[in-house]
Order: structure tokens, then sequence, then C-alpha cells
């Protein structure tokens, strides 16, 4: 795919800040954006999920 | 540092509320926000931290949207260590790696071919598309052994009130976990190399990610000498830094000392360059 060694580095340097830029935005928007019309942010829900007893790994779940 | 020295501290990390495995009750802390990049079950009693899988299952089953914070929060892990958190900080893998160690029955084994691609199964039918169409943590509650030895058995013990209600998919889970544990002291790592979905998904990275292992490909020898002890039972060369590459390091120390063609690097910006591929020409990694 990448004629010369160069090209690959300069590649793969670029997507791999491009990722972790994109990985940042997706974590801020966690902590930002709304998801619903109360005002609930994903973050919350990952915390009290966090928080609670899933039950799941006792095969409780529903 | 010794690998199982690194294993061993974030095991303490991962897990400082030892007292709460006494009382069956979980940290319900601000730090329950914050995704590892390991398998660590947020229901452990002794976890200050949630799991990235379990969380991923949730915002989709409950919120059926994308899960952005645990992909951002993978990408970040998987971006400078691509599945390194695999070899030196999950507590499952820890423990597959010291059944295996003192196993009278143990093997060196290649990875199964086809059986190493069940991972996306497992990642698209029990963690995305069946907690969105069922609204269940299918992979938490059908397979994930790590959750039925980290939270599982301690809370059903030290707590009544649950002890009652577990079934036959209790059963089943523990059952599961008991048959991966005995695999796994014949075979290296059985659930990280044909099960693990966070393991996928860190292993996505694992080219472009910051933390790499190098060949010196002036002076390797391909003898394969560098592959006798991959706990991943890759075809070592050419599998370095492969999808489903723990980067343990266990390939460097196979090297032999006068060769030493293989070493880490941390953003290597030439030191992955060989000559040959300085020229144009097409290499295998």
């Amino acid at each position: 795919m990448f004629k010369t060694a160069t090209s690959k580095r300069i590649a793969v340097v670029t997507l791999r800040y491009l990722i972790l830029i994109a990985a940042g935005l997706l974590i801020a928007k966690a902590f930002v954006v709304s998801i619903d019309q109360y005002g609930t942010r994903e973050i919350t829900l990952v915390r009290v999920n966090g928080s609670t007893f899933c039950q799941s790994c006792m095969g409780l779940y529903k | 540092m010794k690998r199982w020295i690194t294993q061993f501290i974030f095991l303490f990390i991962q897990n400082p509320f030892i007292q709460n495995f006494l009382t069956g009750t979980i940290y319900r802390g601000p730090a329950k926000a914050i995704c590892t990049g390991t398998l660590t079950c947020y229901s452990c009693p002794a976890a200050p931290f949630s799991c990235p899988i379990g969380t991923m299952q949730y915002i989709i089953e409950y919120a059926k949207m994308i899960p952005t914070y645990a992909i951002g929060s993978l990408a970040v892990f998987g971006t400078l260590f691509g599945r390194g958190p695999c070899a030196f900080a999950c507590p499952f893998g820890l423990l597959q790696d010291i059944l295996h160690k003192f196993s009278p029955f143990r093997a060196q084994v290649r990875m199964t071919p086809w059986v190493r691609q069940l991972k996306w199964v497992i990642f698209a039918a029990f963690v995305v598309v069946i907690p969105y169409w069922k609204e269940l943590p299918a992979f938490c509650a059908w397979i994930c052994p790590a959750g039925t030895l980290q939270a599982g058995i301690p809370i059903v013990i030290a707590n009544v009130s649950f002890r009652v209600g577990v079934g036959l998919t209790f059963a089943w889970k523990v059952i599961l976990l008991v048959l991966i544990l005995l695999y796994a002291m014949r075979e290296q790592r059985p659930f990280c190399r044909y099960l693990c979905p966070l393991g996928l998904f860190l292993g996505l990275f694992n080219r472009i990610a910051m933390l790499r292992i190098t060949r010196d490909r002036k002076v390797c020898l391909t003898c394969g000498m560098c592959g006798k002890q991959c706990p991943m039972g890759l075809e070592l060369p050419r599998e370095i830094n492969h999808i489903d590459c723990i980067k343990c390091g266990t390939c460097i120390k196979g090297c032999p000392p006068k060769i030493k063609a293989l070493s880490w690097k941390f953003m290597p910006l030439d030191a992955e360059i060989a000559p040959a591929e300085e020229k144009g020409v097409r290499t295998q990694n």
C-alpha cells in the first residue's frame, strides 16, 4: 500500500494522533452532550451503572 | 521489571476495597465513572472502576446509542498500548498465566486459526446485537468468566439476598468459568485467545499503537525461537504486533542473546524501519 517506509511512517503517526483526538472528543461528548430531554449525560449513566449491582454476573439479570 | 510484578501491582490498583468481599457490597464512588482497559467487573466488591465492555452493553441496551465514552476510553488505551493492558494489567489474564505456569499438563499450543475469529462473533452478537435487540447485557449475563469470578461468586457467597435467587444461568456461568480455567492449565490464555471482546477491541489498534515490539530485520534470522514461548501461540516473528499480540515481550526474551533482533519501543520513528523497507521493498509487518 505504501511505496516507501517514510510514507508509511507518516501515515501511522498521523492516524495515531487523529484517533487520539477523536477519542478525546468522544470522551468529552459524554460529559457535555445530553442524551435525553432531562439533560442526562452519558457519563452519569456510566457512573450509575458502575455503582449498581447489575446482577448479570450472577445470572440474575431479568 | 518482570511482567508478573506489574500484573500484581495492577491487580491491587484495580481491587483496593478487599474488605467489601466480606460484606458482599460494592464501591459506589465517583471513580466508577472511569473505564479501565481491562476486564474488571464493575460489580466486583473490590473494584473502584468500571469495565468498558459492561459499560458498552449497558449504554447500548439502556440508551440505545453508540457508547462513545467506552469506545473513546478504549481508543486511548489502544492507541497508547495496543493489547498491552491484556498482558500487564488484566486480572483474569494473570489468573490464566498462573494456572498455566504451575500446571503439570501445560503445552505450548499454536493458536487455532479459525477459532481465533470467534472473538468477532462474541463481540458482535453478545456485546452489540443482543443488548440492543433484547435489552440484555448478554456477554456479562451468559459468558464473562471474569465477572463470574470477581463478582458473581463472591457476592453470592457473601450476600444472602442474592444467594436465594441464583439458578441455571449462574450454574452455566460457573461451569463455563471452570472449563476455561481448566483449559488454561493446558493452553495458555484460552479466553484471551478465542473469546475476549475487550482484547479484540484493543487489538484493532495494535498496528498503530505507540507501544510496539520492533524487529531489526538486519539481524533477524527468522529462526522462530521468539515464538516458542508466545502465550498467545502466534506465528512469530511474522505476527509481531498482530491483532492477537498482547505485547507481553516473551518473544523478546526468546530471541537468542547473540542476535537480539527484537526490542520494546515507545513511539518509534526510525527503529522499526529496516533497510529493505527504506528501499521500498515490501515486508511482512
